[in-house]
């Protein structure tokens, strides 16, 4: 019970953000549950580590099932895979997410960093 | 399609798939960097996590989470209960038993009230019901003529016609059918059913010459007529005069009310006199209510009444505009059905007690198992689902088998009702999907009611206390606070019911025992109809009144000596079979001709007084000697004596009485009869004319028929050593030989007359009494349950007691007592719900108090030595309890 409550906390935490990683992730065409984790693990110089534990439940079909949809398919080293790939209304939902963001970026930089705002 | 729960299955297949996948090309990630295998399957899973998690966690995501612990938590119910099918089947059991009785009441409930009519705009639809000193009593056909005429409130208004005419073969031998005249456009307009063959009447039809045409029911069509689609323009013999076939009903429920086969025209002018009697059905012009209509017709018919009597204002006739219903049973019998609603309602509540009760203690039992699963991880919440999940499907098995006997107690149960509904029952009363619907929706709220409380306490189990302890952990309290609430609310229940019960048997034994004043027993009675009496035809078959008297004997003779008959009589009119109201004057008074005295006036032959053994209190009987020459006498009741002569001999009083004189062939019916003097020569006991068989005995004159030569209608026959019922086909034979154009109707036992009016009574008090019988059953189940729990909770308690010196009666004494303190209890509040239910009753009841003591202490005395056993036995085998075994056991 504790445990998969820690689980939930952590993806409480990431609400939104992961979503809009994955979904960047998926920007280049489809991809399986691994690759997305590795991804982003390389993406980010190996800072966000994205558990399993996290990812399933995101990018599960239920859910996102409007953001994602999914195949199974060989993967180059001819391993049955679900891939993953973006709708159109993910990648709408990828500008939204993108575009607030940044704002949300800004905004926290210019509570932190007021001088740098100024110049 | 994710609901399905094959289709659970394969998705969550595919989500270990792609973890597993995921899983192998970390480690091949891994011995891509240089670690050996199992290195690098470490360090994956260390990486991954708990991967059983991940995807119960993900699955919760999905939201199939409750669907899916619902269908596990019914998988393990079932499982649980496979595991102790005696709990099961008294669980299941119990609950048919209280289901079962509200499915049988809420179908005839359904059927009665709530079922919507299969007509076009129903709710337009309405009876006009004419009300004389409060009884419903028939309108006249010129009064219909009027009021069909003058209203604006009515689209349609027709008239059902209360007279009915035959249909006959040439020679008489098949069965007759009887049918109704209505006036033209009754089915297709007023009730709105158009015909499945042929047209309706046309608006002339049924003016005098223009009759001879008749619509077939769907049911004469298909069982005289084969279904002939060619019946259309036959001819068929009604009253033994042709009439063409024009029409045939639409198969349904309004096809066939009260055995009516066929429907031929009548028709009414404005200002004509008519002899039809007959009731109004009529369809509301839209937006038009029934107390507009009513007030409408009201005034019409006050308007004809000031017309017929010059200083009336108002007409002592009122009408009533009512809803067209279902109108199958009496009113009584109506009222007795909603009583019976709340009795099954009682007998499901106390089904639901004693489900609680024994889920109470299995939850006891189960202590240790629940604690168990809550220390594996189950929340509260889950253990409470489960138990619940369990009561609910109990319920649900319990509805299932109490529907089957719903059915049967259904079937059982119309077989009781009166006669006069009995034709109509089996498409009124049905086990249809608003019923089934209704019946299962019932179950679960029993499932629900029954299930709530025991495992919501179950699901608050100090766990760690439980798991300590053991299994005796909740018995160390023996009986909990919950059980005794639910001992007391059953034994309070049962004897509410049981009540109930007693005071409809009260009743009924009152109602048997009624002196209706003659033997009822060996006694056939007939209506002698003439065959020709059909619409527009008058004749008689005999011309002059002697040859009428010499044909009278002659049929008493010839079926005096049918074998087996011991008498037989000739009367205008038989016991029980309502009275009519003739105005008289005792001779040397002066008569007030605005209120002159009545009382009913009967002709009767007289071996009337043996035939139905009538008792004389004074005097003499009428006798043969009384001939048209002789003396004019007349027998009078003790009501009479009581109500017009109490200062006064009776034998010294003569009667006036003016008596249309039948036997002067054309007197017109303008005509004032010359009073004559009848001599009063005897006293009878009364004799019940009314009806109704707790209506009042009218004042009663009897004449001789043979002095007075009326016509008389019924015959009347005593038969010795043979059930009367047998020689109805030789009385038939017999009547048709003597007087070839009558034939005999309403053929009945007085036996039958009796259990018809009984009927209404006896339905409530046989299904009361069985319910009741079921209630008491239940709360004797439901004490001894209680009780045995209690005891074998006590086993150490009682051990050491017997240890310490106690005697096996102290013991004893202490269980009983403490299982009938619960009792007295239950048995307080039961009587205070056992009065207000007697105010409820009243109404129906007969000779019976409001509060009635009789059937009270009864009851009482009943429930009080029923509870004693219950508790007797599990206290009887406490007491064979061995101490050391009792110790040895802990």
């Amino acid at each position: 019970m504790k445990a998969s409550e820690s689980y939930r906390n952590r993806i409480e935490f990431l609400q939104g953000t992961l979503d809009m990683l994955i979904l960047q992730a998926l920007q280049w065409g489809p991809m399986h549950g691994y690759g997305i984790a590795q991804s982003i693990r390389l993406k980010s110089s190996e800072i966000l580590q994205v558990e399993t534990g996290s990812l399933y439940p995101r990018s599960a079909p239920t859910r996102a099932t409007e953001l994602v949809k999914s195949k199974w398919r060989l993967t180059e080293s001819k391993q049955r895979a679900k891939f993953y790939e973006t709708t159109p209304k993910g990648k709408e939902q990828l500008a939204s997410d993108h575009k607030r963001w940044q704002q949300m970026v800004q905004a926290i930089a210019a509570i932190m960093e007021p001088g740098k705002e100024q110049t | 399609m994710r609901l399905w729960p094959w289709s659970w299955e394969r998705r969550k297949q595919e989500l270990s798939e792609e973890l597993q996948t995921h899983l192998r090309m970390t480690i091949e990630d891994h011995i891509a960097r240089g670690e050996t295998p199992d290195q690098a399957h470490a360090a994956a899973t260390r990486e991954m996590g708990n991967l059983p998690l991940v995807a119960d966690t993900t699955r919760t995501y999905w939201g199939w989470e409750t669907l899916e612990r619902l269908v596990q938590t019914v998988r393990y119910t079932l499982r649980q209960l496979r595991r102790s099918p005696g709990f099961a089947i008294t669980a299941v059991l119990g609950m048919a038993l209280g289901i079962g009785p509200v499915v049988a009441i809420f179908s005839m409930i359904w059927a009665t009230f709530l079922a919507p009519l299969p007509y076009p705009n129903a709710s337009q639809l309405v009876v006009v019901w004419n009300h004389y000193k409060g009884e419903r009593v028939p309108t006249s056909g010129e009064d219909y003529a009027q009021l069909a005429a003058q209203n604006r409130s009515f689209q349609s208004l027709s008239f059902q016609s209360w007279i009915v005419v035959h249909l006959t073969n040439p020679d008489h031998t098949a069965d007759e059918e009887g049918g109704l005249p209505v006036t033209p456009g009754m089915q297709t307009k007023t009730v709105g059913q158009p015909l499945l063959l042929g047209r309706d009447f046309l608006p002339d039809e049924g003016s005098p010459g223009n009759e001879g045409v008749v619509i077939l029911t769907n049911w004469l069509w298909q069982h005289r007529y084969n279904s002939d689609p060619n019946i259309i323009g036959k001819s068929i013999l009604i009253e033994d005069h042709p009439y063409t076939v024009i029409g045939v009903m639409r198969a349904g429920p309004h096809e066939k009310g009260g055995g009516i086969t066929f429907n031929v025209p009548i028709r009414f002018t404005p200002g004509e006199q008519s002899q039809q009697i007959g009731i109004m059905i009529g369809r509301l012009n839209p937006g038009v209510t029934l107390a507009q209509a009513q007030a409408e017709l009201s005034t019409i018919n006050d308007q004809i009444a000031a017309h017929h009597v010059a200083h009336l204002n108002k007409s002592p006739f009122a009408l009533t505009v009512e809803h067209f219903r279902n109108d199958w049973l009496d009113l009584k019998t109506q009222r007795n059905l909603w009583l019976l609603l709340i009795a099954v309602g009682l007998v499901l509540l106390i089904a639901c007690a004693n489900i609680a009760n024994l889920l109470l203690a299995r939850g006891t039992s189960r202590t240790q198992e629940l604690a168990v699963r809550s220390a594996l991880g189950a929340t509260r919440r889950q253990v409470f689902m489960q138990l619940f999940t369990e009561s609910l499907t109990l319920a649900l098995f319990g509805g299932i088998i109490g529907i089957a006997m719903g059915w049967v107690i259904m079937k059982l149960s119309l077989v009781l009702l009166p006669n006069l509904a009995l034709e109509s029952t089996d498409t009124m009363v049905q086990m249809n999907l608003p019923v089934l619907g209704f019946s299962i929706l019932i179950a679960l709220l029993a499932g629900l009611i029954a299930g709530c409380a025991p495992s919501w306490r179950s699901a608050h189990i100090n766990q760690s206390d439980a798991l300590k302890q053991g299994s005796r952990a909740a018995g160390r309290r023996g009986r909990t606070p919950l059980q005794s609430a639910l001992v007391i609310t059953e034994i309070a229940l049962s004897l509410v019911l049981l009540a109930g019960a007693g005071m409809a048997l009260h009743s009924f034994w009152n109602l048997s025992h009624i002196d209706v004043g003659f033997r009822t027993d060996h006694v056939l009675t007939a209506l002698l109809r003439s065959r020709n009496n059909g619409p527009g035809s008058k004749s008689s078959s005999v011309s002059s009144p002697e040859e009428a008297s010499v044909q009278q004997h002659q049929l008493l003779d010839r079926v005096r000596q049918i074998p087996g008959v011991a008498d037989a009589t000739g009367a205008t009119g038989i016991p029980m079979n309502g009275f009519n109201t003739f105005p008289f004057q005792l001779a040397g008074q002066t008569a007030d001709k605005a209120h002159m005295p009545t009382a009913d006036f009967e002709a009767v032959t007289p071996s009337f007084f043996t035939t139905f053994a009538i008792r004389l209190v004074r005097g003499r009987f009428l006798g043969e000697e009384d001939q048209p020459q002789s003396p004019r006498v007349v027998m009078v009741n003790e009501t009479f004596v009581r109500r017009y002569l109490a200062n006064a001999d009776a034998l010294n009083q003569r009667l006036l009485l003016r008596i249309p004189d039948f036997r002067r062939a054309g007197a017109g019916p303008q005509q004032m009869p010359p009073p004559l003097e009848f001599q009063i020569v005897g006293v009878f006991h009364d004799v019940l004319d009314n009806e109704h068989l707790t209506g009042d005995v009218q004042p009663e004159m009897y004449v001789s028929e043979w002095q007075v030569g009326w016509p008389f209608f019924w015959i009347a026959v005593r038969t010795l050593g043979i059930e009367p019922e047998i020689i109805t086909t030789t009385l038939q034979r017999t009547v048709s030989s003597v007087m070839p154009g009558a034939a005999i109707d309403h053929v009945r036992t007085m036996v039958q007359v009796m259990e018809q009016e009984q009927s209404s009574d006896r339905f409530e008090m046989i299904l009361f009494g069985a319910f009741a019988a079921a209630a008491l059953l239940l709360a004797v189940i439901g004490i001894y349950g209680v009780m045995s729990f209690a005891v074998a909770q006590r086993t150490h308690e009682i051990g050491v007691r017997m240890a310490l010196g106690a005697q096996r009666t102290e013991v004893i004494r202490l269980i009983v007592g403490s299982g009938m303190r619960l009792s007295l209890l239950g048995l307080g509040i039961g009587l205070a719900g056992a009065v207000i239910l007697g105010r409820l009753m009243h109404a129906t009841l007969y000779g019976v108090q409001v509060t009635d003591l009789t059937s009270l202490t009864a009851v009482t005395a009943l429930l009080f030595v029923a509870a004693l056993l219950a508790c007797w036995f599990p206290a009887r085998r406490s007491a064979t309890i061995d101490p050391i075994q009792a110790l040895r056991n802990e």
